[in-house]
């Protein structure tokens, strides 16, 4: 039976309903708040506020998309889950180098010894002090996608690295992955890495692509199977019409309904009601959804791209060894 | 490169040598080269492309038909949509029929685009030069002799490979091969015809029903002879260009106990013969009879007829009709398939059995390994399948696929010194996959 690997344990995939593909609804201080003091979204409470929004709206499951040592905190992201009832998918994986202080361990570590890290998370628990040493405390939380990231078109040395560890640990668990690019660059060579490392690409998730909303990029992309997630819709300037919503209705004309998931990613204070700021987390069901209707997508469109693609591309496949 | 043997030697010697230049061998003598092998590719034209550029002008199998088009073919036959993109020539057009998104090209500077990559990857090539015999020792193919225009040539090699579509090298090397018409039908022979000055516009205000209609009245009145009903006309790089895949030869014949077929010299004499003829008809039917074409005039007949199966060898493996319609993988694939089992068989129309929707047959490596020949491949529609099987899986965009995992291969083979029996397959995969070739379904 497929299934979604949650903060508080593995759900039936056909019982994630209504989903996010890619959230932030936690994030500790950290060098990556240090470095944008608006990431900083400490509050369980005010968190809260948002998710429980979410769930009134038909919300059900949210993924995160904080990897170790970026200010995650899946104490925090259960602690949410508890109280509003939402499911929550915590990532292991590593996030770009700039998110992270110089020197940091993940540039020194070894490929194995990396997939070790994230297999553990997958597997026993993850840790609750993120990673961030002398030791590590497994929590019963276990991370339930692998996130990785470019930062241009063709992928450094590091960046690569962190996708072959990622290919291990999916290897090894059967987890997704979701990757970031930046301002939707770099899908193709990402996926060409994800080939050559066996990762069926019915599980891989690239994030953010609507940043460069070119059909016959997207529908290139699309072509080779893998997931897309859109999650800009809300911060396109009011007035000029929204390229996500045009890319989402073309993209489900062309054939590719199946490959399409959406997010927030609202990752800083100013969007989120709980921290006084707008649209607010509920934004994509309240506001989004009835305009893609009226952009002729059908009810069937729809619970598509809410419910069952991310419930198969987030499913756990069989591992391999 | 000067590749013929000089006065003083009669033979010249290659690592990888392939015999014919279709999507085919093209691809694989593209791959052998890149992969560092010193490579021959051997034509009987004047010119690379094998079908690809005497007979059509649509890449097909790049693409799965249904509701998303997943792209199922990459590596090399990229580079080539590539190149021919460079020169504006080549353009997306969703299938007639439904076998998914075809890439139409302007095949004449799809001949160039061959001769770049060709050279490009550092392989020698040698036209005008015709396989006449395989000397075979111990199992093992050692030369082929060619016939050139100074008359025979002999070509020392390490490893070669068949992709001269009729398994010609198979044939003569005694590798067993299955005739195709002898046990199981055959698919039938076409002469393909390009026409200018069509008014496209006009030409699209009839349906592909309507057209289909028109062709058989046309046949049922007895004023046109068309044995084929549901030919079909596509526009192409090239504006009120438009090329047709319409007539229909017969591919063998079985009297005075004696059988033929397309590898039969008075039967491909006749045939040539007869596709211009009819190519001729169904021009003055559709100059007659079909919106747009009043004006319009004959540009060019396919420079060969086309030859959809002859001979293919007996394999490691044989792909078979059922192991198509389940999509089978297989532990050694080396290309996929998703296009339907296509039959131009006898009779006016065409038959179509589609796999499951959006997914993939494997192509083994075991197809491709000819039986009782050592340092051998086929790549191409000579490998070794069923006649259903082989109706899926022989378009140009999976004969690429061949072309380049049987290069690679060959080049593997012989840098490691290993028969294509013995080759680690977890190497082959890996120099495909980083080369960008597609091994597996999302």
């Amino acid at each position: 039976m497929p299934f979604l690997r949650t903060v508080l344990g593995d759900i039936d995939a056909t019982q994630a309903g209504i989903c996010y593909a890619h959230e932030h609804l936690i994030i500790d201080p950290s060098f990556t708040t240090y470095l944008y003091p608006d990431f900083l979204l400490d509050s369980v409470e005010r968190a809260c506020v948002d998710v429980a929004d979410f769930y009134a709206a038909g919300g059900r499951t949210l993924v995160d998309s904080m990897p170790c040592g970026g200010g995650r905190n899946v104490v925090k992201l259960a602690e949410i889950s508890r109280r509003t009832g939402a499911n929550i998918v915590c990532p292991t994986g590593l996030h770009l180098t700039k998110y992270y202080a110089p020197g940091h361990w993940g540039e020194r570590i070894t490929v194995d010894e990396l997939a070790t890290l994230f297999v553990a998370d997958i597997e026993q628990g993850i840790d609750a002090a993120d990673y961030n040493g002398p030791e590590i405390s497994r929590t019963a939380h276990k991370a339930g996608v692998i996130k990785v990231a470019t930062g241009q078109k063709n992928p450094r040395a590091h960046e690569r690295k962190v996708i072959e560890a990622a290919a291990i640990a999916h290897h090894q668990t059967g987890a997704p992955i979701l990757t970031h690019t930046e301002q939707g660059a770099g899908a193709l060579e990402q996926l060409q890495l994800f080939r050559e490392l066996g990762v069926p690409l019915a599980h891989v998730v690239i994030s953010h692509t609507d940043r460069a909303p070119d059909p016959a990029y997207h529908r290139e992309i699309l072509s080779t199977g893998v997931l897309l997630e859109y999650d800009s819709a809300f911060r396109w300037p009011a007035g000029d019409g929204n390229p996500t919503l045009d890319l989402v209705v073309a993209m489900v004309k062309a054939g590719f309904g199946s490959q399409i998931v959406l997010g927030m990613d609202a990752a800083r204070r100013k969007y989120w009601k709980g921290y006084d700021g707008k649209p607010g987390l509920a934004f994509l069901l309240r506001e989004f959804v009835p305009r893609l209707k009226e952009a002729a997508l059908t009810s069937a469109d729809i619970e598509k791209i809410f419910v069952s693609n991310p419930a198969s591309c987030y499913s756990f496949t069989a591992p391999k060894n | 490169m000067d590749v013929f043997p000089s006065s003083s030697s009669d033979s010249i010697e290659f690592d990888v040598v392939v015999a014919g230049s279709g999507s085919a061998g093209a691809t694989a003598a593209i791959a052998a080269a890149r992969t560092g092998a010193k490579t021959l590719l051997i034509e009987r034209f004047g010119f690379l492309g094998g079908t690809s550029t005497a007979v059509l002008d649509t890449f097909y199998g790049f693409y799965t038909p249904g509701l998303r088009s997943l792209k199922v073919v990459g590596g090399i036959a990229d580079d080539v949509v590539k190149g021919l993109g460079e020169y504006g020539a080549c353009m997306e057009r969703p299938n007639t029929y439904g076998a998914g998104t075809g890439v139409t090209y302007n095949s004449e500077y799809l001949k160039v685009v061959w001769e770049r990559l060709v050279q490009e990857a550092g392989a020698a090539v040698l036209l005008y030069a015709w396989v006449q015999e395989a000397a075979v020792s111990a199992g093992k193919i050692v030369s082929l002799t060619v016939a050139t225009k100074q008359g025979l040539c002999k070509i020392i090699g390490k490893c070669f490979i068949d992709a001269t579509g009729d398994a010609d090298v198979s044939y003569f090397a005694g590798a067993p091969c299955e005739i195709a018409g002898e046990h199981e039908p055959a698919q039938m022979l076409t002469t393909t015809f390009k026409v200018v000055n069509v008014d496209v516009a006009q030409r699209k205000s009839v349906s592909k029903q309507e057209f289909h209609q028109r062709m058989a009245a046309a046949a049922e009145s007895g004023r046109f002879q068309l044995p084929r009903r549901e030919g079909s006309d596509h526009v192409t790089p090239i504006k009120s260009m438009m090329a047709t895949n319409m007539t229909r030869v017969q591919s063998f014949e079985s009297s005075g106990g004696k059988f033929r077929n397309a590898t039969d010299p008075d039967l491909l004499t006749r045939a040539e013969i007869e596709g211009r003829r009819q190519a001729l008809e169904y021009l003055r039917f559709l100059k007659a009879e079909i919106p747009g074409y009043a004006g319009s005039e004959l540009v060019a007949f396919g420079t060969s007829i086309g030859v959809r199966e002859t001979r293919r060898v007996h394999g490691e493996l044989r792909v078979t009709k059922q192991d198509v319609l389940t999509a089978r993988q297989f532990d050694d694939q080396v290309g996929l398939c998703g296009a339907p089992i296509e039959d131009h068989h006898e009779g006016s129309d065409t038959k179509w059995q589609y796999l499951p929707d959006g997914q993939c047959v494997g192509i083994p490596l075991r197809s491709l390994i000819p039986q009782k020949i050592e340092n051998l491949f086929v790549a191409g529609r000579c490998f070794s399948a069923t006649h259903d099987a082989h109706a899926s899986i022989r378009s140009m965009a999976q004969c690429m696929a061949m072309g380049q995992a049987a290069g690679t291969a060959a080049a593997l083979c012989v840098r490691l010194k290993r028969a294509p029996r013995e080759l680690d397959f977890a190497l082959l995969r890996d120099a495909l996959l980083k080369a960008g070739a597609i091994l597996s379904t999302p």
